[in-house]
């Protein structure tokens, strides 16, 4: 019976010392912790229907940005068979004919339709872009009523990591673009 | 009176008393009168560690007390996507006497605000379109990829740093443009919420999102420094010495990249 005794009051030294000892093993250590969010907006393009108007065979066309943030845009003139379309002289310089497409670009010498773009500014219109339409010459076409039907085209600015702006006309839904 | 004493119930009775009695203490103590002059100020130095943000490495502000990060580089309004801003995070030694170990747990992911106006973490958006420019160059940061997750990085300093030396980790925040190209197709409503037959609408997944960014510093003695930073964090750490060493590699990872 006596170990029983000897066992207890082990237990209890145990217990008085284990109370004491707790922080002392510990290493020194230090932590700070910081947290930060902002929120980015992907709100629709929008682009007023293009204001145009023809007087003399010359077709005027300009475009606004009415959409939430600023773009790049482009215009595509179809005209039926036989029927010219021509840049006219008088059109603002910053209209430049690329393949199909009319684009609003900042020099009128290039033809980077992907970083040469001019960009509109939410709210404001482009330079007008006044097209010649040339009638048909051919006995069979001429003196008929016809359309040309303007598509105008818009694309959202994006940045390079140094903040230079560039378009990607084939920017697809669900499709990659470059970094 | 010797049976009482032989009892073990009276032997675990007296040691439990002397157990409590050494919590009592001071609640016994008399009255005592004195000026806060008497007092001594009397602490160990200790290792410190803080956090440090800014738009460049010279006006970076200690924002450890607030714990957040506010993006002075960063427009409130209109994020532009794909432009890299500035954004620098430094950690500094803030002891006075102590070098120290340094690692910074870096987390990202998307929130986005909830019925209730709470943020939400939503995990269908891909962390990996925050870009965080981390400065590999002059800190040698490296990183410990074995920790690597889609949210979360883990990056270590293989040196000691001295007191109160500053070390650069984040230089920049990008948006990657790959944001724009997530868009879901529904069927269009109008303004009263019937379909438009026929009509299809694209919106951008990502808009209205948040970007988060969760950035924790540790800081570890650099005396007996790898069992100090198995101990402290976890981690199996190789150094050069046992004090104040190099670190060769941290869970198997080589700290020279």
């Amino acid at each position: 019976m006596k170990y029983k005794k000897y066992l207890l009051v082990a237990a209890a030294a145990v217990l008085v010392a284990t109370a004491s000892i707790k922080p002392a093993m510990a290493y020194f250590t230090d932590y700070q912790v910081a947290t930060g969010y902002r929120t980015i907006k992907l709100g629709d393009s929008e682009l007023t229907p293009p204001e145009d108007s023809v007087s003399d065979m010359v077709k005027t066309v300009s475009i606004t940005n009415t959409g939430d943030y600023d773009v790049f845009v482009r215009v595509k003139a179809i005209a039926p068979e036989g029927v010219g379309v021509k840049l006219n002289k008088d059109s603002s310089s910053n209209w430049v004919l690329v393949g199909d497409y009319y684009y609003y670009l900042s020099s009128k010498d290039s033809n980077d339709v992907e970083n040469d773009g001019l960009v509109l500014p939410v709210g404001k219109s482009t330079e007008p872009l006044k097209l010649d339409i040339v009638e048909p010459t051919d006995k069979n076409l001429k003196g008929h009523n016809f359309n040309v039907v303007i598509v105008q085209e818009a694309t959202k600015v994006l940045y390079h990591q140094n903040g230079q702006t560039f378009a990607d006309w084939k920017l697809k839904i669900n499709g990659e673009v470059a970094d | 009176m010797r049976k009482i004493v032989k009892n073990p119930l009276f032997v675990l009775a007296a040691g439990c008393l002397v157990v409590l009695g050494s919590s009592i203490g001071a609640t016994r103590a008399a009255f005592v009168y004195k000026s806060a002059a008497e007092e001594v100020d009397f602490h160990t130095s200790n290792v410190k560690v803080a956090l440090l943000e800014g738009t460049k490495e010279s006006d970076v502000k200690d924002v450890s007390d607030e714990a957040v990060l506010s993006f002075p580089g960063i427009p409130e309004e209109d994020v532009k996507i794909g432009q890299e801003y500035p954004e620098v995070v430094s950690v500094k030694n803030t002891s006075n006497q102590y070098k120290e170990y340094i690692r910074v747990t870096v987390k990202k992911f998307w929130v986005k605000t909830d019925e209730d106006g709470q943020l939400e973490k939503d995990t269908s958006l891909d962390p990996s379109l925050i870009k965080l420019d981390i400065d590999k160059t002059n800190g040698k940061w490296f990183e410990d990829t074995t920790a690597e997750t889609a949210e979360e990085e883990v990056y270590y300093l293989p040196s000691p740093v001295e007191c109160q030396e500053v070390v650069p980790l984040i230089k920049g925040v990008t948006i990657s443009n790959k944001v724009v190209t997530a868009v879901e197709t529904k069927n269009a409503t109008d303004n009263d919420g019937n379909a438009i037959s026929g009509t299809i609408e694209d919106t951008y997944i990502y808009d209205g999102g948040s970007f988060y960014v969760d950035v924790k510093v540790d800081a570890v003695q650099s005396h007996n420094g790898a069992k100090a930073m198995c101990g402290a964090w976890g981690v199996d750490a190789k150094c050069d010495a046992e004090d104040d060493g190099n670190i060769i590699s941290i869970n198997g990872v080589s700290a020279s990249n």
